[in-house]
């Protein structure tokens, strides 16, 4: 196994771990402390036009597909 | 005929929607515009295609308009409408090997690509389910779609599960690379996915998604060819591919002010494609929140597919084969740079989201592919 494969999967699993530990805390933000959530900045793709043409962009020239932006191949002829 | 499905049943709701409009007089609106939330955006795009394929090389540019609509019927019910049409501009796929030969293509100058949809959608405060339907094409490819999506938040909001199932299918129009037809093939793609979104502080949220696609049918391109010893072939693919993805997201708040997200996807699929993708982004409000600035950097690292190669030599025992640059083995690098002008600025409208946005983008990658957009959107609610 290559270094760099190696260090993908342990960046991977480590970030696994985290969604892991996410899940298990279970940690309740009160609503009134939510505000600053509301906002475009923290919104993940809050701009969901921008995030169309990329995703799109991207999907039909790499060869991977889903995760960013996109929900997955379809509507083109591309790979 | 899917597409011609699709834009009928598109008109249908649009005929309901204006009739349903007449209702909200008795609920106290003004008209059926409240509420109604608009997304439009001009794009234009260009790429510079610099040896991925020592034969061909694929320079273009496309204007592109978006337009999302999404209208309450009721306070937990809308109706939402996507449509996108892109015009290539100018486009010209150089096989300097065959000059001669003129035929259509897809993506040609002048070629019109259209994408539409139109969906149901019941939030609630706890959870939600939505299903759209849609039709795009161009001469070369049409394709009908279908989609259903559902969510559901615990713990006060804090953690969100959601669910979408999207399948197409496709038909291609078989136009070879040396101009003849063969007879119109089928595609069918499946895409699921599973997503959790967990807000862990008052500054901080985290986002997981897992994707899963099958596609079946013709998944070649159908222009694609490949060299075999010097003379020109088709590309010859599988008729299945089984693609997974999982992606990790974190925004981090800075103070009042600021904010970071960092992401990461692993890609896998069964004709040997790995991909590993990281994205940053670093935003900044300025000026009283009145504009925020999103900085931005994408990698895209992939190994390339088992049956690609630059060129091949004569082979009885070879099934599959493909020179398509986008499946090579290759580094995408992404910058993007994006000002978002709030609404407060036209109107006296407080929405923490939205506004008119300006956004450019470059992307460069390792085998010879140069491309650049720029975006003009805007996004209020009536």
């Amino acid at each position: 196994m290559s270094p760099a494969l190696m260090a993908r999967k342990l960046l991977v699993l480590l970030l696994g771990i985290l969604a892991a530990s996410t899940l298990s805390a279970c940690v309740t933000v009160r609503f009134n402390e939510k505000k600053r959530l509301g906002q475009e900045a923290m919104i993940f793709d809050a701009n969901p036009l921008a995030a169309q043409m990329s995703g799109k962009i991207a999907e039909s020239r790499e060869g991977a597909i889903g995760g960013f932006n996109s929900g997955g191949a379809g509507g083109c002829g591309c790979n | 005929m899917q597409l011609r499905q699709s834009l009928a049943f598109a008109l249908a709701t649009l005929i309901t929607l204006s009739a349903a409009g007449t209702g909200y007089a008795k609920d106290g609106k003004k008209s059926w515009l409240d509420g109604m939330k608009v997304g439009v955006q001009l794009g234009y795009f260009n790429q510079v295609d610099n040896g991925s394929i020592p034969q061909l090389d694929e320079n273009g540019s496309v204007f592109q308009a978006m337009l999302m609509l999404d209208t309450p019927l009721t306070k937990e019910d809308h109706i939402t409408i996507r449509a996108i049409l892109d015009v290539i501009s100018s486009a010209s796929i150089v096989r300097d090997h065959n000059q001669s030969w003129r035929a259509l293509q897809s993506e040609a100058t002048g070629d019109v690509h259209f994408d539409g949809q139109v969906g149901y959608r019941h939030d609630d405060n706890v959870w939600g389910v939505g299903t759209h339907v849609g039709g795009s094409g161009d001469f070369a490819y049409q394709s009908g779609a279908f989609g259903a999506d559902g969510w559901v938040s615990f713990f006060e909001k804090d953690t969100t599960l959601a669910y979408s199932l999207e399948g197409y299918y496709a038909s291609l129009q078989m136009i070879r690379f040396d101009g003849h037809y063969d007879p119109a093939q089928t595609r069918t793609t499946l895409t699921q996915a599973l997503t959790l979104t967990q807000v862990l502080t008052p500054l901080t949220v985290f986002y997981l998604a897992l994707n899963y696609t099958h596609q079946d049918g013709f998944l070649a391109g159908m222009f694609n060819s490949v060299f075999i010893d010097g003379v020109e072939a088709v590309e010859n693919l599988p008729s299945t591919r089984e693609r997974g993805s999982a992606t990790v997201r974190v925004k981090q708040g800075i103070g009042e002010d600021q904010a970071l997200e960092l992401g990461a996807r692993e890609y896998f699929d069964d004709w040997g494609l790995l991909a590993f993708t990281a994205m940053s982004t670093y935003s900044l409000y300025l000026f009283e929140h009145m504009l925020l600035i999103d900085l931005g950097y994408r990698y895209h690292h992939q190994a390339g597919l088992d049956y690609y190669q630059k060129s091949f030599t004569a082979d009885p025992n070879r099934v599959f084969q493909t020179s398509d640059a986008d499946l090579a083995p290759l580094d995408g690098h992404q910058g993007t740079l994006r000002l978002t002008f709030s609404n407060e600025l036209f109107s006296k409208e407080t929405s923490e989201t939205g506004g008119v946005t300006v956004e450019g983008d470059y992307y460069t990658r390792s085998n010879g592919l140069d491309m650049m957009w720029l975006l003009l959107g805007y996004r209020g609610e009536f």
